[in-house]
């Protein structure tokens, strides 16, 4: 009597009766041992009709056992012999019986993997869907808006100030060091170019027009993309899931008026203001350079600066950036507002944010300057 | 006795032939039901039978696949969208978890109705806001954030808002879900006092057994398997006269109507 490890016995009892004698610890951590064991067992059995148990030697037992039991009495059923449970306990038996009380469910067969052309074709439905989709919500946006400019405001004003808040002062530290560090950069990699050639003043011109009229904008949204775009789909997507977009709907609120309207307002005032921010810093990081590598002085550098760019050029890179912002904040709330119902569509709602919110960006950006380029401004 | 006042017009609220589908799947099909004036009625059925589904078609969250809802006689979905609109501010809802706006505070969450639909001043909102969040057992909560407060207390404030603005039909989904039976019990006691005191018709989504028996002057019983509705009658009488097997083994829970193995 081992009470430290499992023990199973086969004992005939006559050519048509096999009892299993069980003793010991019967837990599942004890690498109990596997039913085919019995398979083996009854091989050379032909005429078996009914297995009994005798577990009155097991000292300790877990699900393990209950188990080893359920796979013996599955095995039963296949070879057609009767699985008698009357020699466990009441306990293990009452466990069984609850196992056993509802019928396993018989899962449909999964459906086949369909093929290319299918799924090609299933797709491309998906993305006529979500365009649709899109242009409904943006038609919401310019209703919307109409009810604000009439005066009609349905949010509140303590939401619009603190987004406002979000997106512009607490939003400074990052922009002051990327947009540095980009004028930095562009100030390096023209001072070698253009020291070549003798012609390193122009490093100024470079600096001011690549800042204003491109990268200023571009890294802004790229920035607020992940910020502020993310922040949106991530609040708007746990209110969805909290059902509190729903408690507006049947309030008769529409979340477009009192949620969507205030994140894109913020978001459309403040970055042009970050825009300007980012121009005047990147400008900044230029000439540090130019002083540090190029001996260039920093009167003659501002003089050069104020040649090369006139307003147009800060002009531009202003609107763009409002259209940025609007871009980004329409696929923050977007995402945020089709957002799924569990936490781990939260997360999909935010990624799905920045990478669409990305997108818009450069894909606008390019846009943008095949216009400007047309219409040679 | 009441039956008898009521033959006269036609219901308030009548479900005709609705089907409900999630995509291109169906979940229920040809619902038909109706409800009397300040009559509460219970939706059971067991988990995933579409329960919720049913609520939010009532409520204006989703449209029907096929069939309408009428209120007074009026079709709710195949009507106008203000018509609809109109609808639904006679409308108060308590959901789930209880949803409220986690950006406001509880005094907030029940004045932004106010606000938007009565001419209250602000002092006047507040006195509104504290007799409802009272009314519920959560008298001096009103500067609280639903964040500082625990699930039960989320819902019962979920349930302070919904009467807000005195709903005609309160909607109320799964209420004594995780609750401890005392306050089951209480929030039992509410929803009668509600429908006594506002002559508000409720109609409560629930799967518990002793609130069921408690509240419901009528139900119906969805059924996840036939996918469509299988019994409506006051839960007393189902339980007394029915004789389909899957109703008397919910409301007994188990004990009858099926083989013990």
């Amino acid at each position: 009597m081992n009470s430290s490890r499992w023990q199973i016995d086969f004992v005939q009892q006559s050519p048509g009766l096999l009892t299993i004698v069980m003793a010991g610890q019967w837990c599942a951590a004890d690498n109990l041992p596997s039913p085919e064991l019995l398979i083996e067992k009854i091989r050379n059995l032909p005429d078996l009709k009914k297995i009994t148990f005798d577990t009155e030697k097991i000292s300790h037992w877990d699900s393990g056992l209950l188990v080893f039991i359920v796979m013996l009495n599955k095995i039963g059923q296949k070879k057609s012999f009767d699985v008698n449970l009357n020699g466990l306990s009441k306990n293990m038996r009452s466990l069984l019986t609850l196992a056993n009380a509802v019928p396993e469910r018989k899962h449909a067969p999964p459906a086949p993997t369909p093929s290319l052309l299918v799924s090609v074709g299933h797709s491309t439905k998906q993305f006529y869907f979500e365009f649709e989709k899109m242009m409904v919500f943006i038609g919401a946006i310019t209703f919307s808006l109409s009810h604000f400019f009439r005066g009609k405001v349905k949010f509140l004003w303590r939401d619009l100030f603190y987004f406002i808040q979000d997106c512009s002062v607490t939003s400074l530290p990052i922009v002051l060091i990327i947009s540095f560090l980009m004028g930095l950069i562009l100030a390096f990699i023209g001072a070698i170019q253009l020291q070549a050639f003798g012609a390193g003043i122009y490093v100024a011109n470079l600096v001011a027009i690549g800042m204003t009229r491109e990268m200023s904008p571009l890294m802004i949204a790229i920035i607020m993309t992940g910020r502020t775009g993310a922040s949106y789909a991530a609040q708007l997507g746990s209110m969805q899931v909290n059902e509190e977009i729903d408690a507006l709907q049947t309030t008769v609120i529409s979340p477009i008026d009192f949620l969507v309207l205030p994140r894109i307002i913020a978001l459309v005032l403040m970055i042009p203001l970050l825009c300007l921010y980012g121009d005047f810093v990147g400008i900044l990081g230029g000439m540090i350079i130019s002083k540090a590598f190029l001996h260039i002085s920093a009167a003659a550098y501002i003089h050069q600066t104020t040649t090369a760019i006139s307003l147009i050029d800060v002009a531009v890179g202003v609107v763009k950036s409002i259209l940025f912002g609007l871009l980004v904040a329409i696929a923050g709330c977007y995402q945020g507002l089709n957002c799924g119902r569990s936490s781990d569509a939260v997360g999909r709602a935010t990624t799905k944010a920045v990478v669409t919110g990305i997108l818009y960006v450069i894909v606008a950006d390019a846009i943008f300057e095949i216009i400007l380029n047309i219409l040679k401004i | 006795m009441k039956t008898n006042m009521i033959t006269q017009e036609k219901p308030p609220i009548q479900v005709e032939h609705l089907d409900m589908a999630y995509g291109g799947m169906i979940v229920q099909k040809d619902i038909n039901f109706s409800v009397k004036k300040s009559e509460i009625l219970v939706i059971m059925g067991d988990s995933g039978c579409g329960k919720s589904t049913l609520m939010r078609h009532m409520v204006g969250l989703k449209k029907p696949a096929a069939g309408d809802i009428f209120y007074n006689n009026e079709p709710f979905w195949n009507g106008s969208l203000t018509q609809r609109e109109n609808r639904m501010r006679h409308f108060g809802v308590m959901y789930q978890s209880g949803a409220l706006w986690s950006s406001m505070t509880l005094a907030e969450n029940i004045s932004l109705p106010l606000q938007e639909y009565t001419a209250l001043t602000d002092k006047q909102m507040k006195e509104v806001a504290s007799l409802k969040l009272s009314l519920v057992g959560l008298a001096g909560y009103e500067d609280f954030y639903p964040s500082e407060i625990s699930g039960g207390m989320c819902k019962r404030a979920g349930i302070a808002r919904a009467i807000a603005l005195d709903p005609e039909v309160i909607f109320f989904d799964e209420p004594s879900a995780g609750l401890d039976p005392i306050s089951s019990k209480r929030l039992d006691d509410l929803i009668l006092a509600l429908r006594d005191g506002l002559g508000a018709t409720i109609i409560v989504v629930t799967h518990e057994l002793a609130s069921i028996f408690a509240i419901a002057d009528n139900s119906i019983f969805l059924d996840a398997e036939r996918k469509t509705l299988i019994a409506n009658a006051p839960p007393k009488e189902l339980l007394q006269h029915s004789t389909d097997e899957k109703i008397q083994r919910f409301l007994t829970r188990g004990e009858k109507g099926v083989q013990q193995p």
